[in-house]
């Protein structure tokens, strides 16, 4: 049985090529984005899966209640937390406590690297199951000096030294003797991590002020975070209550953080931290259980609209074989076999289309792992035994449900019906579900598209547009620590180079800092944005000046006394026009006073995502990141190499960090470059999935109409007029299936453009562009179709007949 | 074998009621070689799908080897068909598909006979009709005649007792047909019982028997 079914799946296959080709086409290219995401989610799903008893091990997550309504959620806690726990309830069988902020340089025998990590307790070795290669778990972390390194970080540091007791100086924490080195970690994990240090270290560091005030403070919860691990049999609903209790016990009376009202705190488990929820401070480095979300439910819609294709023109092209139907049920064959036989025929050919996906895939893969957003998680696209099972699965689960509806509906036909002729009455029935299908696929594609152009527009009107500032030919450099007046000297001298400026960030990204401001002392202050720069960086934006000037050459980079504001700021600090503003005091941080110096235009300092706000540049160099450097058009990559070259003997440590000033602008929308390239890529398929199941179902009526348009060719009737006959229900679908799309498309594209303040104007344009570029498409397929059946000879079909 | 009392069959078109099979009295014994024969309409193939069980009657009682058909359900009867009857098609129905060897095979799938036995009784049957040549050919390679000497291989393989060929040559020339006709005659000596339905009066005249229908009616 399962022989004939193979066989005869084949040889229908062969006898239709192209029909064929059309449906392992579409069904193939769909199913490949199916495999990427069980690829993503099978990849994503085995973090963190080797630690012992994972079930009983949980982080303490805090929830921070905002003064101002809602609240946020954090990967964080106190650090005092898990004293707490630990000293006072019985339930935890061992707690870790981590304090995040081990990051920096590493110093060796003189030479210096950047590494990552944490500082631990010493049960960080015992409740995760890291192993070590060298040295010993239980005693590695006791010591206040005791570090265990990563095998990448023994190898940056030592080379192939024997890291084993040797100090290494982490600069503002000490030194550390290395007392381990972790074995290669058995799978991913959500830690992120290259060093972890005693958490012993920390009381004297926080002593030394060489760290913000942690261990008791309650306040802090951003730098710590705290894993318990229970004992067996413990009622989670006891940990809820004591953690209730906890909060409850040490906020009381104290003073919060101005925009927290209250913290809450929350277990999460170990297994469900990588995926899981959208939480700040999250270390993790998977990806967030809500792309997983998006990603599955777009290929959930292509794989549903390539299933009814392929259900589609199963029926279309199974309509020929009904008189095999009848004929084999005469033979003897029940509804189920024949219906096994066409479930089997379903379930072959999504074999088959799986080996074509396959081949898909390995480009898919390629383009996915390209796009920005997944630089910042660990996603590796590895394949091994189990997951030929599950694509398998997969396969075997489309090819039976997009079987079904044929098969069922097949096998259920009499067979004295069939032998006998008279089908046609019965299988026009089915063609209202069928014209559905198209319809929906239209409409889908259609969205698709209008959704990409306008999301391309959208992108290109922001990456074109102009902010109101010079930033072309500006090189920004990240000094990295570095002593900036020692740098500029160094660059000063190399042939393009204009001048030089510093900031503390660079205009039209999201980075920037804000303080509280006032015009009276008595005022109540608000908060407003700022940058710290010297006239040089405002004098290369080339911002405009609409009273006063830049900064006074020579101000002192101690004490500050000048501010710059945009216009914007002048309404909020009551000043009725920029000539007004020139001189007058301002106050600070409650107590600085800054006298006005100038007034600029407003231009876009954030990217267009936001309204233009209020601004002040202030003169203060110890906050300076950034240096600003303009340079001769047409110097830029001598100007980078000269610069390489000096950097790297300024600072052998970190790498130069350069990038056009434009580009840093525009990098700000890199997320919504990714949501382009995915709904693109979405669209392109579902068109041709359209496209192709219109071309089957054209095809299909085309040739059951092949007498017909014979007998109308002798009675009289043009070329025209039959194309148009065969083409006008189709077209009706189509016109429909677009006309559907175009308020959806326009709800779509203004949720899209709801993100930005300053946007394009002309959607609707765009959205007729999606209706005529669908609509041709459609009809181009239709009329490759009726046309060709429109120029055969009446006589060469009447006489086959 | 077959006993038919009292069939009608109808189909109401409007308020008018046409009687395709009417008050159709008819018993076979194992063994005969009957000819159904009519003009065009007369309800020849219907009377031999309702005796094939394929289309199904009115009114009346039918009663195959002791079984009552018209008590029947649709499963049990496709049972009973499978069982003991063997159809042959003017167009023959051939599985396009298919080679010689899987068409004559076909019937054996569905009654789950052994991969082995299915092998011997192909075999012979191919060898009996002198296609072995041919086994791994499709229908389109065929001539006509050869095709319906498939079909007819493949009415027989499963061994039904009753054999129902409708106009078995009719698609076949002069030279074909007979030689179709032959191998009948031959079937009927071996004991199969046949129904054919035919025109012509040569061909009838291979038979033992011959009904005549007219509008529904047999002529007496």
């Amino acid at each position: 049985m399962l022989k004939s079914i193979f066989l005869t799946s084949i040889r229908n296959m062969l006898r239709n090529p192209l029909f064929s080709f059309i449906n392992m086409f579409g069904l193939a290219v769909s199913m490949s984005l199916g495999l990427l995401i069980i690829l993503i989610i099978k990849d994503q799903y085995t973090f963190d899966n080797f630690h012992k008893d994972a079930e009983r091990i949980f982080r303490v997550n805090t929830k921070a209640i905002r003064t101002e309504g809602g609240s946020e959620n954090y990967a964080s806690s106190p650090f005092v937390m898990g004293t707490t726990l630990k000293e006072g309830y019985s339930f935890a069988e061992n707690v870790v406590r981590i304090y995040s902020q081990l990051n920096g340089d590493a110093e060796y025998n003189k030479v210096t690297v950047p590494v990552h990590g944490y500082f631990a307790d010493p049960s960080f070795l015992e409740v995760f199951n890291f192993k070590l290669e060298k040295g010993n778990p239980s005693t590695a972390l006791n010591d206040p000096d005791g570090v265990v390194l990563t095998t990448d970080a023994a190898k940056k540091i030592f080379g192939n030294a024997d890291p084993m007791g040797k100090a290494i100086n982490f600069k503002g924490f000490g030194n550390f003797i290395v007392r381990g080195v972790f074995e290669n970690f058995p799978g991913k994990t959500h830690f992120n991590f290259e060093v972890i240090a005693s958490s012993n270290a920390l009381p004297l560091l926080e002593k030394q002020k060489a760290i913000s005030e942690t261990l008791q403070n309650w306040n802090n919860y951003y730098t710590g975070y705290v894993y318990v691990k229970l004992r067996k049999d413990v009622n989670l609903r006891e940990v809820k209550s004591a953690l209730a209790e906890i909060s409850r016990k040490n906020y009381a009376g104290r003073k919060l953080e101005t925009r927290d009202k209250a913290y809450e705190f929350f277990l999460q488990p170990l297994n469900k931290i990588s995926p899981g929820p959208l939480l700040s401070n999250d270390n993790s480095r998977a990806l967030p259980e809500i792309v997983l979300l998006f990603l599955s439910v777009l290929a959930f819609v292509i794989l549903l609209m390539a299933g009814l294709n392929f259900t589609n023109l199963m029926i279309a092209k199974s309509l020929k074989r009904v008189r095999e139907i009848g004929v084999r049920k005469v033979m003897g064959a029940n509804r189920w076999q024949v219906f096994k036989q066409f479930i089997g025929e379903s379930i072959m050919f999504a074999l088959f289309s799986l080996f074509v996906s396959y081949l898909f895939l390995q480009f898919l893969k390629s383009a996915f792992l390209k796009l920005q957003f997944t630089q910042e998680f660990s996603i590796d696209l590895r394949e091994d035994s189990w997951l030929y099972v599950y694509f398998i699965l997969f396969a075997l689960v489309i090819g039976f449900f997009a079987g079904l509806l044929p098969a069922g509906y097949l096998s259920g036909f009499k067979p004295v019906l069939v032998l006998k002729d008279t089908l046609g009455k019965k299988t026009s029935s089915r063609q209202l579900l069928r014209k559905s299908l198209m319809v929906v696929q239209f409409t889908l594609s259609m969205v698709f598209i209008a959704v990409v152009l306008i999301i391309f527009s959208q992108l290109k009107y922001l990456t074109k547009a102009d902010y109101g500032i010079n930033d072309k030919n500006i090189l920004n450099v990240r000094l990295q620590g570095n002593d900036y007046n020692k740098l500029a000297l160094e660059f000063q001298s190399i042939a393009g180079v204009k001048q030089i400026g510093f900031a503390s960030h660079s205009l039209g990204t999201s980075h920037d800092y804000s303080d509280d401001y006032k015009r009276k002392a008595t005022d109540a202050s608000f908060v407003m944005r700022d940058f710290r720069a010297d006239a040089n960086f405002i004098s290369n934006l080339n911002i405009q000046f609409v009273a006063g000037k830049n900064f006074t050459p020579g101000l002192s980079k101690e004490h500050e006394s000048e501010v710059i504001i945009n216009e914007k700021a002048l309404t909020l600090f009551g000043f009725k026009s920029p000539g007004e503003a020139i001189g007058q005091q301002l106050y600070a941080q409650d107590s600085l006073t800054l006298s006005v110096v100038g007034v600029v235009k407003d231009f876009h300092f954030r990217p267009m995502t936001y309204e233009i706000g209020p601004l002040a540049f202030r003169y203060r160099p110890t906050d300076f990141q950034l240096m600003s450097i303009a340079f001769q058009p047409g110097s830029k990559d001598k100007l980078l190499a000269a610069l390489s070259l000096i950097w790297k003997k300024t600072d052998p440590v970190h790498p130069l960090q350069s990038n056009l000033m434009r580009e840093e602008i525009n990098d700000a929308y890199i997320g919504f470059t990714d949501v382009l390239n995915i709904i693109g890529y979405i669209s392109f398929l579902s068109i041709i999935i359209a496209c192709l199941g219109m071309l089957g179902m054209v095809m299909y009526n085309t040739q059951l109409r092949t007498k017909e348009v014979s007998v109308r060719k002798v009675l009289g009737a043009s070329v025209k007029d039959v194309t148009v006959l065969l083409s006008r229900s189709f077209m009706w679908l189509i016109a429909f299936g677009v006309l559907v799309g175009m308020p959806i498309s326009y709800l779509l594209g203004n949720l899209f453009l709801q993100n930005f303040a300053y946007k394009i104007s002309y959607e609707p344009l765009l959205i007729v562009a999606g209706v005529i570029i669908t609509g041709m498409l459609g009809l181009i397929t239709v009329c490759s179709q009726t046309i060709r059946a429109a120029l055969l000879n009446p006589s060469k079909s009447l006489r086959t007949e | 074998m077959i006993e038919l009392k009292g069939i009608y069959k109808w189909v109401n078109t409007g308020n008018n009621r046409t009687f395709l099979l009417k008050d159709i009295h008819l018993s076979v014994k194992e063994g005969e070689f009957i000819s159904i024969m009519g003009p065009s309409g007369s309800g020849k193939s219907t009377l031999l799908n309702v005796i094939g069980m394929l289309d199904e009657f009115n009114e009346g009682e039918y009663n195959f080897l002791h079984e009552s058909v018209h008590k029947l359900k649709e499963k049990q009867r496709s049972g009973l068909y499978k069982q003991y009857i063997g159809f042959v098609f003017q167009a023959y129905h051939l599985i396009d598909e298919l080679t010689v060897y899987e068409n004559i095979e076909t019937p054996l799938l569905y009654q789950n006979i052994k991969s082995s036995e299915r092998q011997a009784m192909v075999a012979d049957m191919l060898d009996r009709f002198n296609i072995v040549g041919k086994k791994n050919l499709f229908p389109a390679q065929l001539s006509g005649g050869q095709q319906q000497l498939v079909g007819v291989a493949r009415a027989l393989i499963a061994k039904p007792k009753l054999l129902l060929a409708d106009e078995p040559t009719g698609n076949l020339n002069s030279k074909q047909g007979e030689e179709i006709m032959n191998l009948f005659k031959e079937l009927n000596n071996e004991g199969v019982t046949i129904i054919q339905v035919t025109h012509s009066d040569k061909n009838a005249s291979y038979g033992s028997r011959i009904i005549n229908l007219l509008d529904g009616m047999i002529q007496k």
